[in-house]
């Protein structure tokens, strides 16, 4: 079971004030994992958004994006993650992994619970992952 | 020097009648007269004269001259000629002429001199002096005059060319009728500055220095002062010179005195009331440091009012452009978020839109409008992104909707075509958007909603809209509109559409959310309106985040009784084809719908059924009805919007799909 993230770096600040941190750790050769943790609006999505787009540049295939300390997700987070996904390679997957109720509210309201793969923790993300690429 | 003395007795007497005749005279002309500025006086006179005496030749060589003393002799008395012959050996004709009319003069016309001589130039001096020699020469002035002129021109004599002894003789009146005779000479020296002007307390002094000097020295010092003069001094100078110079020519003295007396009076009255011999004659004694300043100062403030003119253009012209920019953005704004009558379809509606505070304006958008069948279409939308990039996707997401759902398809067929063509449009950013047909007369609402959040039913909070299996944006590139939404109204309800701006916004670091929302529109009571709901939530809110856009719509009828009532009736949707099938999104759809795990169940397997046959059927909830909640499935022929790959949307819109109850349709499959 993988150890969580080290979030002690604050990167920035959302329109509410609360900071948020971002951190990334590759999980093996394949998967590099991007945690967050605060707020994700339009000040704070381009820090979602460009450690993704470096895993994906890096030739990373597995994607695993960790929502769980997630407290807030506005529309524009949301269009960094869709823009992301859209983005993807054919070979390349992406998991995210969700616990925080309102924030699971935000993405069912907005239609995208079946547009993207939530998980509840990191292991069935992996699980998810690792699957998916031995399938593919 | 003896002469000294005889100067320093008459000039305070004179300046004391200046006094008198001008307050302006004062003590600086005193010690100008006295000071400083006396060797310049000197020379101005000593200029004078010069011209003087250049002209003497021409209007009456030795003769015109001697014509004209007689007169002067009468009145000069003894001393005239007796300086005359003293002085002229000395100086030269002019020189030797300047002088001696000078000593003749009375004091009281001396006094009338330096007024005249300081105000128009030195032409006017000299005149001045011809007038004071038919007033006819104080004794003691003369007198004294005369001995100083011999002393002073004495030792310079030696050197002169004695050039005109005869006329030098003839004198007294004849140098001062000869001074303003040459009228073209004379006019350089009369525009001498501050040297001619400010003589005035000595004139006589001046020019009996004139007489100290050679006519040489002084047309040159009268050349240097006429450069420094100014030019506009010439001319009273030049025209009482030429009218003084007939009368000199006629050789009569009295009537030259009288001219010279009219030619003061015409250079005094000048001084009365044009401003400008006053102000030159200030101008004149500002010293040099002053003047520099001044001059710095002038330039200071042209620079400045150079500056606040251009300032003024600059300001006008950006308040044009500000005015053309906000009539721009108006229409513009006016394009995404029409001004709506108060009534549409037989439907109260109000809307209204607040920008975001920070960068996140731009992406917000609502329509309302009359359907061709009599209901109301609504769209409101969020196009997520900020500013201008999102200004175009803006635009052409509500056109487009629009269009589709004014062509007369459901909400959700028209939702689904739309975001099939606008997929790709929106070059990766994402939109939600919520299309709704309302019917005034049935008071049946029908929505679809891409992402967006569902409307707000006044009063009817016990109802929670169904969120599961919500549709997607639009841009995501997954398929959208596959949710539809209707709900029976009673009259006079109200249904509040709004954009995420409002829930997002937040009161001491905590979202506002919908249910704070929804109280704020309930206590606004029946005469709630999409205006006064803005400014309670920006009221309560500390940050907006986003833009906030809100359309509130009201029923005809008894708005309380609906509060109190609630919907009558609501049916739920969800069109699912082969692959959503094979998901767990139909079992949380039926689940959130209100059916038991059994009836779930029951339900799925129908459907599974259906879409053995059909590529995509309609799954349809409906509560309360007759039996408790009722579930049908609709097969859909082909689909009722059918997505081919290349985004080009064709659909069906016949009415051929049967409600049949999930049973029967199970029997019938089977």
């Amino acid at each position: 079971m993988p150890s969580p993230v080290d979030l002690d770096k604050e990167s920035g600040r959302a329109a509410s004030g609360v900071p948020i941190r971002v951190a990334e750790r590759e999980l093996d050769e394949r998967t590099v994992e991007v945690a967050v943790a605060g707020e994700l609006d339009l000040a704070t999505a381009p820090h979602l958004k460009w450690p993704l787009l470096d895993a994906l540049r890096a030739g990373r295939t597995n994607l695993l994006v960790n929502l769980s300390q997630v407290t807030f997700i506005d529309s524009t987070a949301l269009s960094v993650l869709v823009g992301v996904k859209r983005k993807l390679p054919i070979s390349t997957r992406m998991a995210l992994v969700c616990t925080n109720e309102s924030v699971l509210r935000i993405f069912t309201i907005a239609g995208l619970d079946g547009v993207f793969a939530i998980f509840p923790s990191v292991e069935d993300a992996l699980e998810h992952l690792r699957g998916d690429s031995d399938r593919s | 020097m003896p002469a000294r003395p005889s100067r320093q007795e008459q000039s305070p007497e004179r300046d004391a009648r200046h006094s008198e005749r001008s307050g302006l005279r004062t003590g600086r002309l005193r010690r100008l007269a006295r000071g400083r500025a006396l060797t310049g006086l000197l020379l101005a006179a000593a200029a004078l004269n010069a011209t003087s005496a250049l002209a003497a030749p021409h209007s009456a060589p030795g003769e015109g001259i001697s014509s004209g003393s007689p007169h002067g002799a009468q009145e000069a008395g003894q001393s005239a000629p007796a300086s005359a012959p003293h002085s002229a050996p000395g100086e030269g004709e002019g020189a030797a002429v300047a002088p001696t009319p000078v000593s003749q003069q009375g004091a009281a016309p001396a006094g009338e001199a330096q007024v005249a001589a300081s105000t128009p130039g030195a032409g006017a001096e000299s005149r001045a002096a011809a007038a004071g020699e038919p007033a006819g020469a104080g004794s003691s002035a003369p007198a004294g005059h005369g001995r100083a002129s011999d002393e002073s021109t004495l030792p310079t004599a030696p050197s002169g060319p004695s050039a005109s002894g005869s006329s030098a003789a003839a004198p007294s009146g004849s140098a001062s009728s000869s001074g303003p005779a040459p009228a073209p000479p004379a006019a350089p020296t009369a525009t001498q500055p501050g040297t001619a002007a400010s003589t005035t307390a000595s004139s006589h002094h001046a020019a009996r220095a004139g007489a100290r000097r050679r006519g040489a020295s002084a047309a040159g010092a009268s050349a240097l002062s006429g450069r420094r003069s100014r030019r506009v001094q010439a001319h009273p100078a030049t025209l009482t010179a030429t009218a003084a110079g007939p009368v000199a020519s006629a050789g009569a003295a009295q009537q030259r005195g009288e001219s010279a007396q009219r030619d003061t009076h015409q250079a005094r009255q000048p001084s009365g009331l044009n401003p400008i011999p006053t102000v030159e004659r200030i101008v004149h004694s500002v010293p040099r440091p002053i003047w520099l300043m001044m001059a710095i100062l002038a330039a200071l403030s042209a620079l400045l009012g150079m500056r606040s003119i251009l300032a003024n253009v600059r300001a006008r012209r950006s308040e044009r452009e500000r005015e053309l920019l906000a009539r721009a953005v108006g229409t513009l704004q006016g394009a995404l978020l029409p001004a709506v009558p108060e009534s549409v379809a037989g439907i109260g509606t109000s809307v209204a839109y607040r920008p975001a505070e920070g960068p996140g304006a731009g992406g917000d958008f609502y329509d309302i409008f009359a359907l061709p069948d009599g209901r109301l279409g609504v769209i409101v939308g969020d196009v997520a992104g900020h500013g201008e990039e999102a200004l175009p996707k803006t635009a052409l997401l509500r056109y487009t909707l629009r269009t589709y759902l004014d062509s007369g398809l459901p909400p959700r067929s028209a939702l689904a075509a739309a975001a099939a063509g606008l997929d790709e449009r929106l070059e990766g950013a994402i939109a939600t958007a919520l299309l709704a047909v309302l019917d005034a007369r049935t008071g049946l609402l029908v929505y679809a909603s891409a992402g967006h959040p569902p409307p707000l039913i006044v009063g009817a909070p016990e109802i929670e809209p169904l969120l599961a299996a919500a549709a997607p944006p639009i841009g995501t590139g997954v398929r959208t509109g596959m949710r539809q939404t209707e709900l029976q109204l009673a009259p006079g309800a109200q249904i509040c559409f709004y954009t995420d701006g409002l829930v997002e916004a937040r009161s001491r670091g905590e979202l506002l959310g919908v249910t704070r929302v929804r109280e704020e529109l309930e206590a606004l009571g029946e005469a709630a309106s999409a205006p006064a709901l803005l400014e309670r939530v920006a009221a309560l809110a500390d940050q907006r985040p986003d833009d906030m856009a809100t359309c509130l719509l009201t029923l005809p009828g008894n708005t309380a009784a609906a509060r109190a009532s609630g919907p009558l009736r609501r049916t739920e949707e969800l069109e699912v084809d082969r692959s959503a099938a094979a998901s767990s999104r139909p079992a949380l759809f039926l689940t959130a719908a209100g059916l038991s795990a059994e009836r779930s169940a029951e339900a799925l397997s129908a459907l599974r059924l259906v879409l053995r046959e059909a590529s995509s059927a309609l799954l349809r909830v409906s509560a309360p009805a007759a039996a408790g909640t009722e579930v049908e499935i609709f097969p859909i022929a082909g689909s009722i919007v059918q997505l081919n790959p290349g985004a080009t949307a064709t659909w069906l819109l016949d009415g051929a799909l049967a409600a049949q109850p999930a049973a029967a349709l199970e029997e019938g499959l089977s």
